[in-house]
């Protein structure tokens, strides 16, 4: 028996359970009430605050340190910067409250990103974002997926301007930064109250910061869905080494 | 097969239910497989299925073809399981009387009581590997996974799951001449 050979026989013919007959049933509902969804995922970055007490300070190291793992592995560390400039803006603010010691709150700000060869600045960004807006009024941007828009400036340049899920109606609004920050505000609210779902992705460890990544679904108040990734960290013990 | 799930698959992006339908048909019997064997126990593998497809159905849109629909599905299925266990405190899977009462229905090669009785001791030292190896056992082995699409479930080189099955078929064959030795 104890050969890699028949050991490997042996597991290949494991015996598999077979499903109930009311379980194909039951996904079949569950697939009909899910309805299909092909929208991407809106809003790519999105590091958390744990909700544990543990410190101001190693919070805001967690979320740096989780931002820089994150964009290395997926851009490569030289385009890190450009990256954070050009393409995606988030804003933490924590509000530590130092009565006890433990509860932190947060806040969040997301904006679009905006990605082209003609974009070399923060003007460019703004500038671009104004012009494929019009171009998405007047009809002239393609949607290539759901959110996403491709269209061609006046410049000539070519640029994908990702809305994150956020409505284009609330993008074009007068007053968007208010409508943005009610949005996260209801995110933030559905979070609190641990009102959204939550799919494990990955787990990046780097300088004994221990990120665990997920991806979360909120369903607002309107009915849309944001579906977000958010890194929960804290430090790594010698015990967990 | 796979032309066939490409397709579907490309219909259901389109918010097709029937081809949605005819994909949930071909994968959802392995997924649950998959996930019975590891949580031990059927309700918490009908819950774990169903919550896999839940996400596929809602991230249908974030696919994009860039591994195969069902190493896409396994890896859905793999990390809804992780999450599970880590929100049961880390609950071991473990061998339940399912498996006990299959090897002697399907003792596989094994056609003498020795046999089967080692077969069930195989089953059970499978469950004692730590987690990594364990996983790698179950897509590889029991899924019938290639080396590859195990590697792109669990996101890590196929080199490391080569190396990781032949660590996990050495420890194996250590659980069971223990075992052996102790029953002698």
């Amino acid at each position: 028996m104890n050969t890699k050979k028949k050991i490997e026989q042996c597991l290949h013919s494991a015996p598999a359970p077979q499903a109930g007959d009311d379980l194909l049933g039951r996904l079949k509902e569950d697939m009909s009430t899910a309805e299909l969804k092909t929208h991407r995922s809106a809003i790519r970055r999105w590091f958390a605050p744990t909700g544990q007490s543990i410190s101001l300070g190693r919070v805001a190291a967690v979320a740096v340190i989780a931002i820089v793992v994150m964009l290395s592995l997926s851009y490569g560390a030289v385009k890190v910067v450009k990256f954070i400039t050009q393409e995606f803006v988030v804003t933490y603010n924590y509000d530590y409250d130092k009565n006890d010691g433990k509860k932190e709150v947060s806040t969040y700000v997301f904006r679009p990103t905006v990605k082209g060869d003609c974009i070399n600045s923060e003007e460019d960004v703004h500038k671009a974002e104004k012009e494929i807006l019009q171009l998405i009024k007047e009809g002239k941007a393609e949607e290539v997926s759901p959110g996403e828009y491709k269209g061609v400036l006046s410049n000539g340049g070519e640029v994908i301007y990702d809305t994150l899920g956020i409505p284009i109606e609330i993008l074009q609004s007068e007053n968007r930064e208010e409508k943005i920050k009610e949005m996260c505000n209801e995110i933030e609210e559905l979070k609190t109250a641990g009102d959204f779902e939550r799919t494990f992705l990955d787990e990046v460890e780097n300088n004994s910061i221990r990120v665990y990544i997920y991806k979360e679904c909120y369903t607002l108040s309107n009915g849309k869905t944001i579906t977000l990734t958010s890194g929960y960290g804290h430090k790594v013990k010698d015990e967990d080494k | 097969m796979d032309s066939r799930v490409k397709s579907l698959c490309k219909r259901a992006k389109r918010a097709d239910n029937a081809a949605a339908c005819e994909l949930l048909k071909i994968f959802y019997a392995d997924i649950f497989a998959y996930l019975r064997r590891l949580c031990g126990s059927r309700q918490d593998a009908e819950d774990l299925t169903q919550q896999t497809f839940l996400k596929v159905w809602r991230s249908l849109g974030t696919f994009r073809g860039k591994s195969r629909f069902s190493t896409w599905i396994y890896r859905i299925a793999y990390n809804t399981f992780i999450d599970w266990q880590r929100r049961n405190n880390d609950i071991q899977s473990c061998t339940d009387q399912w498996w006990e009462d299959c090897v002697d229905e399907n003792p596989g090669p094994f056609t003498n009581t020795a046999q089967r009785q080692t077969a069930r001791d195989l089953y059970e030292a499978v469950d004692q590997l730590d987690d990594d190896k364990k996983h790698i056992v179950h897509l590889h082995y029991y899924q019938r996974l290639s080396l590859r699409q195990t590697a792109k479930v669990l996101d890590v080189a196929t080199s490391t799951v080569k190396y990781r099955l032949r660590k996990a078929i050495k420890t194996l064959r250590i659980l069971i001449d223990a075992e052996k030795n102790g029953t002698d």
